[in-house]
């Protein structure tokens, strides 16, 4: 058996983890929230940070695909008829001038199948890797991610991607609601903004890590390979 | 129609819908646990006097009030393992068991005869219980969330109303956390890109906006 991974606590918290019963997620690497010339660079609040886990995720999906565990990407999206966003959600990113089923430089702003909404080309899937579509934020929600993982005997979950704040942490408290034993990587997320991916890094730390622990990529990878 | 209320990052609700028909309080554990017990105890004097000018309110205007419960089973058969392993690890984690003493509501925020209590062992208040059938069968389309903790299960359940599409306020002083910083970054991460889950505005601002109503629906 591998050795635990160190941090808030030792992950998993039964000793037991494999390909067999672990998944990594990696949380909305979309062009929109981290390509130059996607949603968030057009509304000028740059993707310095969201592009910062890049390598990051790049390392641990090149890692966990060779030791052949199950892939998850999420993309967050609507469909063209927009018949899946909620009004005050159209209403709220409308305010920013450029709101969600927009046409902006690289096509709706995340709306299904425009350029914007597609996985940035680092990280993009692999032919026979997962890819949940969710409309909200968290990728339980309205979604069939939970019966993919228990088909397939999953309950630890390594989790990455954007934002630290927004989907990365409803998703992991919703994972961890469900009773998955949740892994989350501080370098292989990020927010727009600094502080509230560090806020959001403590309140996850906080209390012996409530809905789960939380370690960096290498203490991951070095146990991945079997070191203590 | 009720008149907008001052919230931040926008005027709440963001269609300016709301009445008192269509809008529900939503009382997250104002339970003994979290009265007597935490370091520090976050629900303190303070949010204690907010949370009642809140709920005297929403009764007063005639909007349902419901209230969630936190507890586990006595046998923790409702509770996930890791987590059993977690709470036993981290006495800060701990959760009342229903029934017992530090599971009731405190007395001076006690529900009415037929206010609506939502029991569940979760964070999120939605996660295994009836609630999101009791806010539909209301016709509830706006939710105004107090209680405790900030970013522990009114955070949680606050994410969750809004990808379920109900427009949410936060109400920041009939709220709060062991940790303060906890509780501030919360205020701030709800407000962020236009209201990620909706808005944030102070007790006053609630009061204003309803008794403003109440006044005009008395001399008109």
């Amino acid at each position: 058996m591998r050795p635990t991974v160190p941090g808030v606590y030792p992950w998993p918290y039964d000793g037991d983890w494999h390909a067999g019963n672990t998944a990594l997620v990696v949380i909305d690497m979309q062009r929109d929230f981290c390509a130059p010339g996607g949603w968030v660079d057009q509304l000028g609040e740059g993707v310095d940070n969201t592009r910062r886990p890049i390598p990051t995720i790049v390392r641990v999906l090149a890692a966990m695909r060779r030791h052949r565990f199950t892939v998850i990407h999420t993309r967050e999206g609507h469909r063209p008829d927009l018949s899946d966003l909620n009004p005050n959600k159209q209403w709220r990113t409308r305010r920013h001038g450029l709101g969600i089923g927009d046409r902006g430089r690289e096509g709706r702003i995340l709306v299904r199948g425009e350029p914007g909404w597609r996985i940035v080309d680092d990280v993009a899937p692999l032919p026979g890797e997962v890819i949940v579509d969710k409309p909200g934020k968290g990728a339980f929600w309205a979604t069939d991610l939970d019966q993919i993982l228990r088909r397939q005997g999953v309950h630890n979950l390594v989790i990455t991607g954007i934002t630290t704040d927004c989907c990365v942490q409803s998703t992991m408290r919703e994972a961890d609601d469900r009773g998955y034993d949740c892994l989350l990587l501080e370098d292989g997320c990020a927010a727009v903004e600094q502080r509230n991916h560090d806020a959001t890094i403590a309140i996850l730390k906080a209390q012996g890590g409530r809905f789960g622990s939380v370690a960096r990529a290498d203490d991951l990878l070095h146990a991945l390979e079997g070191h203590a | 129609m009720l008149p907008p209320l001052d919230a931040a990052p926008y005027p709440w609700p963001f269609d300016g819908r709301w009445q008192p028909a269509d809008t529900a309080l939503l009382l997250i554990d104002l339970q003994a646990h979290w009265r007597n017990g935490g370091d520090p105890p976050p629900l303190n004097d303070k949010v204690m006097a907010q949370a009642v000018r809140a709920l005297m309110r929403a009764r007063d205007a005639g909007m349902a009030v419901i209230y969630t419960r936190h507890g586990v089973r006595p046998d923790l058969s409702d509770v996930p393992a890791n987590r059993r392993w977690r709470m036993a690890r981290a006495p800060g984690q701990a959760v009342p068991i229903r029934g017992s003493e530090p599971w009731q509501i405190v007395p001076d925020l006690a529900p009415s005869a037929d206010g609506p209590i939502v029991d569940r062992a979760a964070f999120n208040a939605f996660f295994g219980s009836d609630l999101d059938a009791l806010l539909r069968n209301r016709c509830i389309r706006n939710i105004i969330l107090a209680g405790v903790e900030t970013d522990g299960a009114v955070h949680a359940t606050m994410r969750e109303a809004n990808d379920r599409g109900f427009e949410c306020l936060l109400l920041a002083d009939a709220t709060a956390s062991r940790d303060e910083n906890a509780h501030e970054a919360i205020l701030r991460i709800t407000q962020f890109g236009n209201g990620l889950f909706g808005a944030v505005a102070s007790v006053d601002a609630f009061d204003a906006a309803v008794s403003g109503f109440q006044d005009h629906a008395a001399t008109g």
